[in-house]
C-alpha cells in the first residue's frame, strides 16, 4: 500500500527527474516506421471500449503511419483460449493484446509474450514498465464506491469501509461478479492488505452480512444499475465511470474510500508476432504523448505523467488520495494471493 | 430422428442388389460422407478436449479422467443439475399450454385478430435475445414499473415480484419460446384433420367436451414432439440463466460451462468439454424418446393429394375472448419489451420510467447509430454468413430429410448425426470449432467461412426439423404415382418432392437466417478482426455498459430483421404457402 506522503514524494521526485527528460522522449527510429509500414497492419485483440477509445486509436493511429490497425473484441478469457490454441497450431494471428491484468500470469507462464518496452515509457512511472518487460501499462484505473445522490444524501453516504457495515445497506449494495483483481477478490485483497489478516477477515465476515448482490455484468453494468436507482450503493467502481456519466448530469458521485484499489490496463507485444515492427510503432504510439491525449480524452488517468486526466480528481497524485496497487503479476487465479481470496468470496459472499 | 439399428428398406435393398451403382446410394452415401465430414472433426475435439490434460501453452499432454472426476467431486453439480431440469420443465410446461392453447385459437377458430399472432411470431424472431432478456428484466426489476407501482399503491417498500428467481427466469424463457411453439402447433392444427372435430359438434358437444375429448388427444403427438424439443433446447439455453439467475445464485449446468470458459482465465475447456459430455449423454437419452415419438407422427400424417381446408369453429359469444387471448399474446410478448427498450434508447443515460424524466428524453443515442460507418461492415458480416448458413442448410437438410422420413439408405446415420449438435452447448461447439479451423488444412481460421460452418452445424438439427416434418405431411401416393409413371427415386425427389416441400424450405431457410443473425455464442469465440458481427458489437457495448445505445441499435436491427421476415410472409402467404410450416 502506498500511503499519501509516499504518492506525494513521488510525485515531486517525478516531476523534478521529468524536468531533465521532458524532451526526451524519443519519437520512432525512422527504420521502425519504415519496417513497420512494409508489414502494413497490426492486429490487436483488445478489451477496451471500443466507442470510447479502440475507434480513434484506429483513427488516429492510420492516418498517422498510413498503418492499418485492426482489431478483434476479447476478454481475458478469449485472449488467452485464441493466443494459446494459436500457438499449438502455429498460426499466430495477433501481434499486440491488452488487458486488465488477468491475461498477463497465464500468457507469461505459456511463452506467449515478447518482452518489450517502448522506448517512449522511459519516462514513466516503475509501476508501469516492470523491469521484467512483459508488458507497459496505459493507463492506471482506481476503484472505489459510488452511490446514487438521489436516493442517499451526500450526508448519509458512507465515507469509510466500516460506513458499510451500517444495517441500512443490508441488500442495498451491488458489485460484479467477476473473478479478477478488478472485481470482489481485488476488493478482499486490499482490505486484507490495509487491515491485516485478523482483522480484515474479522471485518469481511461482517460485511458478509450485509447481502451485497452480485451483478453479472462488469464495473460499468453495476455502476449503471446504482445510477438507475436499482441499488443505493455500488461497491469497486472505476472512478472514472462515476466521472463520466455525471457529465451527462447522471446522479451519481464516487467516495474517496481509502486507499482505493489500483488496476493497470497493460499492452503487451505477442511472441512469434506476424508483423512485429507494426505492432512496435503501435506500442510506441500508444505511449506517446499524443496516444496519451486520447486515451485522456476518453476520461482515462493517463499513464504518461506529461499528460493529466481532464478531471484532476481522478487521479492519486492531483486528486490526493491513497491507494492499494494490486499488479498483473498477482491476477493469476490459479495461483497466490489470488487464488485465497477468491476462496474467501466463494465462502463468504456467495 | 431415429436412433434404431438400420435396416433399409426391401424396395432399396432389391434394388442395391439389382445396380452397384444405384444414383440414390451415390446421394444418400454423398449426404452422409458430407454430415460426417461437418459432425466429426467438432465432436472428436471434444472428446479431446475432455480427456487429455491441456498444458500452459495450449498443447494436449497425457490422458486423463480428472475432468469428469472433479465434476463430480464438485458440490453444486447435483443442484446445478436440478435447477436445470425444473428450469426446462417450467418453461416447456407453460410454453406448450401458451403455444398451444394461441394456435388452436388462431387455426381452428373465428377469433378475431388472428393474424396478429402471426405477425407477433415473425417480428419476434427478429429481435435478439441479448436485449430481449435485459428488456424484460429492467420492466420486471426492482425498479420496474411492476413494482413500483405494487409500492405505490400498497404502501410496501418490498417487491411484488422478484424477477431474478427461477420464476422470472422461467418466464422469460416461456415468452422467448412461446412464437415458436406457436408456429409448431399451428402448423400442426393447420395440417390435421379437421373431420373428427366437425363430427363431434354435429352430434352436439359442447367446445369444452370437444377440445377435452377430440382436439386434445388428437394433438397429443404434436404436443409430446414440440415438448421434447423445447424441453431439449430449454436444457440447453444460457442467455437466460446467465442474465437472470447469476445475481441470484441460481447455477444451472449450462452457466457452470459457460462460466469455466468464458469467466476462467485461462478457461476451462477441459472441464467445460466434460461437462458437455455429460450433458450430452444425459440429453440422449430424452433424444431417443423423441425420436420414438417423432417417427410415430408419421401416422397423423393427413396431407394428401386431396384438398384439405378445415372450416372454422364458431366461437360465438366467447369470440371477443379468443381475440382478448390474441392481442394479450402480442402485448407481452412483444409491445412490453419493445416499448420498454424504447424507453431505454430514448433517454440519455439509464433512469427509471416517471413523467418528470420525460423531458431528458433524446434522439441522440439513434443518431449516433445511423451516423456510425462502422456498422455497415458488421451487418454486412451478419447477413453473409447468415444467408450462407442457412442456404446450406436447408439444401443439405432437403436431401437428409427426405432420406430419413422415407428411411431411405443411411437414414440411421444421417439422423443419428444430424441430431448430435443439438446435444453440444453453443458455447462448446465453438471452442470446438475454433481448433478445428486452426488445424484444418485449408486456412479456415478467423474467416466468415468457419462460422458460417458452426452456424451449419449448429442449425442442422432445426433445418431438419423442417425438412422432416414436411416430407411427412407429403402423402406416400404422390411419389408412389411418379414412380408408377416410371419416374426414378431422384427425379421423383427433384420433380415432385422438392417442389412440394418448398414452404417448408423457405420457412426453415428463415428461420435459420434470422437465428444466425442473432446468435453470440458462435461469433464470440470465432469472429477475428475482419469478421465481427452484429452481435459482438452489441454484446460489447452491452457488457461495456452503454446500454442506451445498444437499445437504440438492437432496435434498428430488429426492424431490419423483421422487415426481412416480414417480406418472406407476404410473398409466402400469396403463394399460398404457410411461413413457418410444416
Amino acid at each position: 500500500m502506498q500511503t499519501r506522503r509516499d504518492m506525494v514524494a513521488g510525485a515531486a521526485c517525478a516531476s523534478l527527474w521529468l524536468a531533465g527528460s521532458r524532451a526526451a522522449q524519443a519519437a520512432p527510429s525512422p527504420a521502425l516506421i519504415s519496417a513497420a509500414k512494409a508489414e502494413g497492419k497490426v492486429v490487436w485483440y483488445t478489451g477496451m471500449i471500443v466507442k470510447q477509445l479502440v475507434r480513434p486509436l484506429v483513427d488516429a493511429f492510420g492516418s498517422k503511419y498510413g498503418i492499418e490497425l485492426r482489431y478483434a473484441t476479447a476478454g481475458d478469457s478469449e485472449t488467452v483460449l485464441k493466443l494459446t490454441s494459436q500457438a499449438r497450431a502455429h498460426r499466430m494471428e495477433a501481434d499486440v493484446f491488452d488487458s486488465p491484468g488477468t491475461a498477463i500470469p497465464p500468457l507469461t507462464k505459456a511463452g506467449l509474450i515478447e518482452p518489450f518496452v517502448p522506448s517512449g515509457a522511459a519516462k514513466y512511472a516503475a509501476k508501469f514498465r516492470p523491469s521484467s518487460r512483459i508488458y507497459t501499462a496505459m493507463y492506471a484505473l482506481y476503484l472505489t464506491t459510488a452511490y446514487n445522490t438521489a436516493r442517499v444524501k451526500p450526508n448519509e453516504a458512507p465515507r469509510t469501509y466500516n460506513d458499510l457495515l451500517d444495517p441500512k445497506w443490508k441488500g442495498r449494495m451491488v458489485w460484479t461478479d467477476t473473478r479478477s483483481i478488478s472485481g470482489p477478490p481485488g476488493f478482499i485483497g486490499n482490505i486484507l492488505k490495509t487491515m491485516g489478516q485478523d482483522q480484515g477477515m474479522a471485518y469481511l465476515t461482517k460485511l458478509s452480512q450485509q447481502k451485497i448482490v452480485r451483478d453479472p455484468g462488469n464495473q460499468r453494468v453495476v455502476l449503471d444499475k446504482v445510477i438507475a436507482g436499482q441499488f443505493a450503493v455500488g461497491l469497486m467502481t472505476y472512478n472514472h465511470h462515476s466521472v463520466i456519466s455525471k457529465a451527462r448530469g447522471a446522479p451519481i458521485a464516487w467516495v474517496k474510500m481509502e486507499p482505493l484499489v489500483e488496476n493497470l490496463g497493460v499492452i503487451a507485444l505477442v511472441k512469434n508476432a506476424p508483423r512485429p515492427n507494426a505492432a512496435k510503432l503501435f506500442l510506441e504510439y500508444l505511449v506517446s504523448d499524443e496516444g496519451q491525449k486520447i486515451i485522456r480524452e476518453a476520461g482515462y488517468p493517463p499513464a504518461d505523467p506529461d499528460v493529466p486526466p481532464k478531471d484532476p480528481s481522478i487521479s492519486p497524485t492531483t486528486g490526493r488520495f491513497t491507494t492499494t496497487l494490486l499488479t498483473p503479476e498477482i491476477s493469476s487465479q490459479d495461483s497466490e494471493p489470488l487464488a485465497s481470496w477468491l476462496k474467501i468470496y466463494d465462502r463468504l459472499f456467495k | 430422428m431415429t436412433l434404431q439399428v438400420s435396416q433399409g428398406s426391401p424396395a432399396d435393398v432389391a434394388s442395391f442388389g439389382r445396380r452397384r451403382a444405384n444414383p440414390l446410394t451415390l446421394l444418400a452415401g454423398g449426404m452422409a460422407l458430407v454430415i460426417a465430414c461437418l459432425i466429426v472433426p467438432p465432436v472428436f475435439v471434444l472428446l479431446q478436449n475432455s480427456l487429455f490434460t491441456t498444458n500452459p501453452d495450449g498443447s494436449h499432454g497425457a490422458i486423463t479422467f480428472d475432468y469428469f472426476s472433479k465434476l463430480f467431486q464438485e458440490e453444486g453439480i447435483l443442484r446445478s443439475g436440478a435447477n436445470s431440469l425444473k428450469f426446462a420443465v417450467l418453461t416447456t410446461f407453460f410454453s406448450l399450454i401458451l403455444g398451444g392453447s394461441l394456435a388452436w385459437v388462431v387455426e381452428r377458430t373465428d377469433a378475431p385478430f388472428r393474424g396478429l399472432a402471426f405477425l407477433m411470431s415473425v417480428v419476434s424472431l427478429g429481435i435478439p435475445l441479448i436485449i430481449y432478456v435485459p428488456a424484460w428484466l429492467t420492466f420486471l426489476g426492482p425498479i420496474g414499473p411492476i413494482n413500483e407501482i405494487y409500492r405505490t399503491l400498497s404502501g410496501d417498500s418490498g417487491n411484488l415480484f422478484e424477477v431474478n428467481s427461477i420464476a422470472g427466469m422461467v418466464l422469460i424463457e416461456t415468452l422467448g419460446w412461446l412464437p415458436l411453439s406457436f408456429l409448431l402447433f399451428a402448423a400442426n392444427f393447420r395440417a390435421a384433420n379437421a373431420e373428427l372435430e366437425e363430427a363431434a359438434r354435429m352430434s352436439g358437444a359442447s367446445i369444452g367436451a370437444m377440445v377435452w375429448r377430440i382436439s386434445i388427444p388428437l394433438a397429443a403427438p404434436a404436443v409430446f414432439s414440440v415438448g421434447l424439443f423445447i424441453l431439449i433446447s430449454a436444457l440447453q439455453s444460457f442467455d437466460v440463466p446467465k442474465l437472470v439467475g447469476t445475481s441470484a445464485g441460481i447455477k444451472l449446468l449450462t452457466t457452470d460451462i459457460y462460466d469455466s470458459i468464458r469467466a476462467a482465465v485461462p478457461p476451462k475447456v477441459g472441464l467445460a468439454s466434460a461437462y458437455s459430455v455429460i450433458l450430452s449423454v444425459a440429453v440422449s437419452g430424452l433424444m431417443y424418446f423423441y425420436s420414438q415419438v417423432s417417427r410415430n407422427a408419421s401416422r397423423y400424417a393427413t396431407v394428401t393429394g386431396k384438398g384439405y381446408r378445415p372450416r372454422l369453429l364458431p366461437l360465438g359469444r366467447y369470440r371477443w375472448l379468443g381475440g382478448a387471448f390474441v392481442i394479450g399474446s402480442v402485448f407481452v410478448v412483444l409491445a412490453v419489451p419493445l416499448l420498454r427498450l424504447l424507453w431505454i434508447a430514448l433517454t440519455p443515460y439509464s433512469e427509471p420510467m416517471s413523467v418528470a424524466a420525460l423531458s431528458t428524453l433524446t434522439l441522440e443515442n439513434f443518431a449516433i447509430v445511423l451516423g456510425s460507418k462502422d456498422y455497415f461492415g458488421l451487418m454486412l458480416n451478419t447477413v453473409v454468413s447468415a444467408a450462407a448458413a442457412a442456404t446450406i442448410t436447408m439444401a443439405l437438410m432437403v436431401v437428409c430429410g427426405w432420406l430419413v422420413a422415407r428411411r431411405r439408405r443411411f437414414h440411421t446415420v444421417i439422423d443419428q448425426m444430424t441430431a448430435m449438435p443439438m446435444l453440444i452447448p453453443g458455447i462448446v461447439l465453438s471452442v470446438a470449432m475454433m481448433d478445428v479451423a486452426l488445424r484444418s488444412p485449408i486456412p479456415l481460421y478467423s474467416t466468415l467461412s468457419i462460422i458460417i460452418l458452426a452456424f451449419v452445424i449448429h442449425y442442422m438439427p432445426y433445418g431438419m426439423r423442417y425438412t422432416f416434418g414436411g416430407v411427412l405431411q407429403i402423402h406416400r401416393e404422390l411419389e408412389e404415382s411418379a414412380g408408377v409413371s416410371g419416374a426414378s427415386s431422384l427425379a421423383t425427389l427433384r420433380r415432385v418432392v422438392i417442389p412440394l416441400l418448398w414452404p417448408a424450405v423457405l420457412a426453415g431457410w428463415i428461420f435459420i437466417f434470422l437465428n444466425a443473425s442473432r446468435d453470440l455464442s458462435t461469433p464470440i469465440i470465432l469472429a477475428g478482426p475482419d469478421t465481427k458481427t452484429i452481435a459482438v458489437a452489441i454484446f460489447d457495448q452491452a457488457a461495456n455498459g452503454e446500454f442506451s445505445e445498444v437499445a437504440a441499435l438492437g432496435l434498428l436491427w430488429s426492424l431490419l430483421m423483421s422487415s426481412v421476415a416480414m417480406v418472406f410472409y407476404v410473398c409466402m402467404r400469396r403463394r399460398g404457402g404457410n411461413l413457418f410450416g410444416p
